[in-house]
């Protein structure tokens, strides 16, 4: 047990430094969503920031430079912006959250994956926000956790049915993580590129 | 005469036997040091690496033939850069990562040398288990598995024992490994290992 012991003090693991230090981007969509089919889209003005129970609704530089990269990519992408007062005539609404630390992780309640942990996150955006509808739907399974410092980038489909017993459907979404460097500027940068690789590897969209 | 000639090429024969015995001092051997491993031909770690040790000892049942125990371990990672990975259902990865694959044979061996002199050229084969412990790591997130399989591995080198009244000397020798270590979640088959070691014998 000693030599045991001994020998997995000597494991080496891969260093930190030889990754390249750009964000993982992970993103899932809808396979019975026909992208072409939206023309027009909005997106929040404010990103919502989670911090372990507490959250809170950013605007600050940081944020509505997200927001903006967001809104380039999709006008980049063909779909034509609408601005948020007139998210009624929007096909797509985008909403982004990030999360800076979180007591909630994918865990199994009542012996099933709470998959979907932060839809419940106090302060989480609300389907209401964008409508009638009474609750999110995922048409497609999301089986990972968020970790801390990652950004979601969620699209739902506002051309859905509403009402108080329909689900507001997403059909796409981005989680982009990375670790924190601490300089808001290249953080920054970072999470830039990453929404911009997210919107890369989605060629389907548009 | 003859009875006489015999008796005396006899008692050369012996005592030429006991004095090369006594050359390489006990019968018992200990080797210990560094070991270089690399693993292939597997869709993990493909990648050689200083990271190991090994050690190891046994005893000579015949002047040729040993029988011990051995324990080594090696850590071997590979960098992937990044790529976007489809992964069905719609998703998509984009990420770096890094791969290690962590392993610790241990068990019997046999072992035939072919002098027992001051070098000691051998043969050997180990049989045992090999615990390995496999990681991939991409960005914030870590995954591990881990497991057992069946290990098993030729061995050829040789011992040299410099000194007249010492048992002291130093060893190198190459070897392949084959393990039946097998992970699903890291698509992982069987391990092969091939590598050297350098040590110290006594």
């Amino acid at each position: 047990m000693l030599a045991l012991a001994a020998a997995v003090a000597c494991q080496k693991m891969p260093d930190k430094v030889d990754a390249d230090g750009e964000c993982l981007v992970f993103t899932a969509r809808s396979e019975n969503s026909d992208f072409s089919q939206y023309s027009t889209f909005t997106v929040v003005d404010s990103v919502l920031v989670i911090d372990g129970s507490h959250s809170s609704y950013s605007k600050n530089s940081f944020a509505s430079a997200l927001v903006s990269e967001v809104r380039k990519m999709m006008e980049n992408k063909g779909y034509q912006y609408v601005e948020l007062e007139n998210k009624e005539n929007a096909d797509l609404g985008l909403q982004l959250t990030y999360i800076m630390d979180t007591d909630y992780f994918t865990d199994y309640v009542g012996g099933y994956a709470d998959s979907y942990w932060w839809l419940g996150y106090p302060g989480y955006w609300s389907p209401g926000y964008w409508g009638t509808w009474g609750g999110w739907y995922y048409p497609y399974p999301v089986t990972y956790s968020y970790s801390t410092h990652s950004l979601l980038i969620d699209m739902a489909d506002l051309t859905s049915a509403q009402g108080e017993d329909e689900n507001l459907p997403v059909v796409w979404n981005a989680f982009i993580d990375g670790d924190v460097l601490g300089v808001s500027y290249y953080d920054k940068e970072r999470l830039l590129e990453g929404i911009r690789q997210a919107f890369a590897q989605s060629e389907y969209l548009r | 005469m003859k009875l006489k000639y015999i008796l005396i090429v006899a008692a050369l024969s012996v005592a030429t036997a006991f004095t090369m015995d006594a050359q390489v001092g006990r019968r018992f051997y200990i080797d210990a040091g560094w070991q270089f491993n690399g693993t292939f031909s597997n869709n993990f770690v493909r990648n050689a690496s200083g990271w190991g040790a090994y050690a190891e000892g046994g005893y000579y049942i015949l002047p040729h033939v040993g029988v011990g125990a051995f324990a080594s371990f090696n850590t071997n990672n590979e960098y992937i850069p990044k790529a976007t990975y489809d992964l069905g259902n719609g998703a998509d990865l984009t990420t770096d990562m890094a791969h290690s694959l962590f392993q610790i044979p241990f068990g019997a061996e046999l072992r035939y040398r072919f002098t027992y002199t001051r070098f000691q050229p051998y043969v050997g084969a180990k049989l045992g288990a090999n615990y390995a412990e496999a990681y991939r790591f991409m960005s914030t997130f870590g995954m591990r598995d881990s497991g057992w399989g069946f290990y098993v591995s030729p061995e050829i080198g040789f011992t040299w024992h410099p000194f007249r009244k010492s048992n002291f000397g130093f060893q190198l020798a190459a070897y392949y490994a084959y393990s039946t270590n097998r992970s699903e979640a890291f698509n992982i088959n069987g391990i092969n290992n091939a590598g050297f070691k350098l040590g110290l014998s006594f």
